[in-house]
């Protein structure tokens, strides 16, 4: 098997976490991936321009469900520089690319998706959620897209 | 000819493929199917012996190129059992075709007219519909689908209304492999006088068409979806109905007389094909339908059904899958199912390390997608060349990847 199902990916899929924010929703948008059917529907909640918390809801896969489990546990603190930062980095690291700053700082989980870099149909599975936040915080008010 | 699956897969270079170790099991014919032999010949031919524009030099190798261009148009009117060969025009796909169309036709749609499209429709029947209905003011009507995806034509004869103008629909389901019966709907038509424009990408592998008996004002297919090239299908339309259609596309090889200020387009179905027409896949679709044609029709679909039966049954004993389309095995080979926990983009991901090809998604049919209360499925479609071995290597691959995935 080509490792893309390996334990750590389940593991994270299969993590319950959150499905509401505890208080009220300063940013939400809903992302599809236009090719396959997976959605991520973000929900934000901000302290100043950061995120103070986040539930992200996954209709899709288990590499998209995965890395979204991933963002909402680790992405708190986070602004959209930093998210678009990580996003980047990420997408690298997909490619064969990643510079000498890999991994961002506090996510040297994603390295469990390596495997995915050898399916790029699959990149934008994982790449979805963090497509998702960057759209919720760069929207001006709570908004859903649909 | 004798049907001999063996002989005929024979035909077929590409399934001597092996992937991830494993025999190239090719269930993904609703997106494309693989071209036998005497089409990929076809394209050497043309390309080393008679490669040139068509309709336009007098050289010997323009007579060639447009004789073997007109042979095709030919071909694929047997194939369609159309009334002559000039109601034949050849454009990039069924895309095209349906775009064209919509264009074609909006003259006869106005502000508070009605289309009838499916809920089932592939985006290539829906969409040049919807921008028409929004470009004229017109409504979008649609057949409903039940909740298994069987479209509900309890409802037709509450939707056709004086109003309606175009009926369109699909021959058969790119997700369920529905075949629809396309009688109530010319019925239906006629009674207010709307047109029929039918879908046929999924049917026309599935054996000659016969327009006479179909009901159609309008037919569509693409090439690449019956053993025949990319880049090239097929509008067909009764003759009296093309003439009325404007040209769409405009420039080369539709115009009687070109001026400064002023153009006389032809008359004929050529003023639909404007610029240099895929000649290379138009002369192998053509090859591809003679192919069909020479085929043992009564034993391939008895083949299909006995596929169609192997994968109802097999797919049914899955736990957890939920199974969309018609309840019985009456259909084309071509089945769309969810399985509990394990999302299509896996399950398909899982079965091509065993070989087998799926295709997991929306399938270009969103609406359908919606009515399901899915975003998307796994659909496994097969062709005239897979085998019965090749359904219990799907069934197979689809266990494996169940224990893997859950």
């Amino acid at each position: 098997m080509s490792g893309l199902y390996q334990e750590d990916i389940k593991a994270l899929a299969q993590l319950e976490l959150a499905k509401e924010l505890s208080g009220g929703v300063d940013r939400e948008f809903t992302l599809d991936n236009p090719l396959c059917g997976d959605r991520v529907r973000v929900q934000l909640q901000l302290v100043g321009a950061e995120v103070g918390q986040a539930v992200l809801q996954v209709k899709g896969c288990i590499l998209c469900r995965a890395s979204a489990n991933l963002i909402q546990t680790r992405i708190k603190g986070q602004d959209l520089p930093g998210v678009q930062q990580i996003a980047d980095s990420f997408a690298e690291m997909l490619k064969g690319m990643e510079g000498a700053s890999w991994p961002p700082q506090g996510w040297t989980a994603l390295e469990t998706f390596r495997p995915v870099g050898a399916h790029k149909s699959r990149h934008q599975c994982v790449l979805l959620p963090f497509k998702a936040v960057i759209q919720a915080l760069t929207q001006e008010e709570a908004t859903d897209s649909e | 000819m004798a049907f001999d699956l063996q002989k005929i897969r024979a035909q077929f270079p590409i399934l001597e493929r092996q992937v991830n170790g494993h025999p190239l099991c090719y269930l993904d014919n609703a997106a494309t199917t693989f071209s036998p032999q005497p089409v990929l010949d076809s394209y050497l031919e043309f390309e080393t012996q008679y490669r040139a524009n068509v309709a336009r030099g007098v050289h010997q190798l323009a007579q060639e190129a447009t004789e073997a261009y007109e042979q095709a148009r030919t071909r694929v009117a047997r194939y369609l059992n159309a009334s002559s060969e000039s109601e034949v025009v050849f454009t990039s796909g069924t895309t095209a075709s349906m775009n064209l169309l919509a264009f074609g036709l909006a003259e006869r749609v106005s502000a508070g007219d009605e289309v009838l499209v499916s809920t089932l429709e592939h985006h290539s029947n829906f969409l040049p519909w919807q921008r028409l209905c929004e470009t004229r003011g017109a409504k979008l009507k649609l057949i409903p689908v039940k909740e298994n995806a069987e479209l509900d034509f309890a409802q037709l004869d509450a939707l056709v209304t004086q109003r309606t103008r175009i009926i369109a629909l699909a021959q058969a389901s790119n997700v369920t492999g529905a075949m629809h019966d396309l009688a109530p709907i010319r019925h239906a038509a006629d009674r207010v006088g709307a047109l029929v424009v039918v879908d046929g990408a999924q049917a026309v592998s599935h054996g000659p068409v016969d327009l006479q008996q179909l009901g159609a004002d309008f037919y569509a297919f693409s090439g690449h979806k019956c053993f025949g090239p990319t880049g090239v299908g097929v509008l067909w339309g009764r003759a009296h109905l093309l003439a009325d259609l404007p040209a769409w596309l405009v420039g080369g090889g539709m115009v009687e007389r070109v001026t400064a200020t002023h153009a006389r387009y032809l008359d004929s179905s050529a003023r639909l094909e404007a610029g240099t027409p895929p000649v290379a896949q138009a002369i192998g679709l053509g090859v591809a339908l003679d192919w069909l044609m020479g085929l043992p029709w009564p034993e391939i679909r008895a083949h299909e059904a006995r596929l169609a039966q192997l994968l109802h049954t097999g797919l049914q004993r899955i736990d957890g899958l939920r199974l969309f389309g018609p309840s019985t095995p009456a259909r084309l080979p071509i089945f769309s199912f969810d399985i509990d926990g394990c999302h299509p983009h896996d399950l398909c991901q899982v079965a091509d390390e065993f070989g087998v090809a799926l295709r997991g998604g929306h399938h270009c049919a969103q609406p359908l997608m919606d009515a399901l209360g899915v975003t998307a499925t796994t659909r496994a479609s097969a062709a005239l060349f897979n085998s019965e071995a090749e359904i219990e290597q799907l069934l197979t691959a689809l266990v494996r990847a169940i224990e893997v995935l859950r």
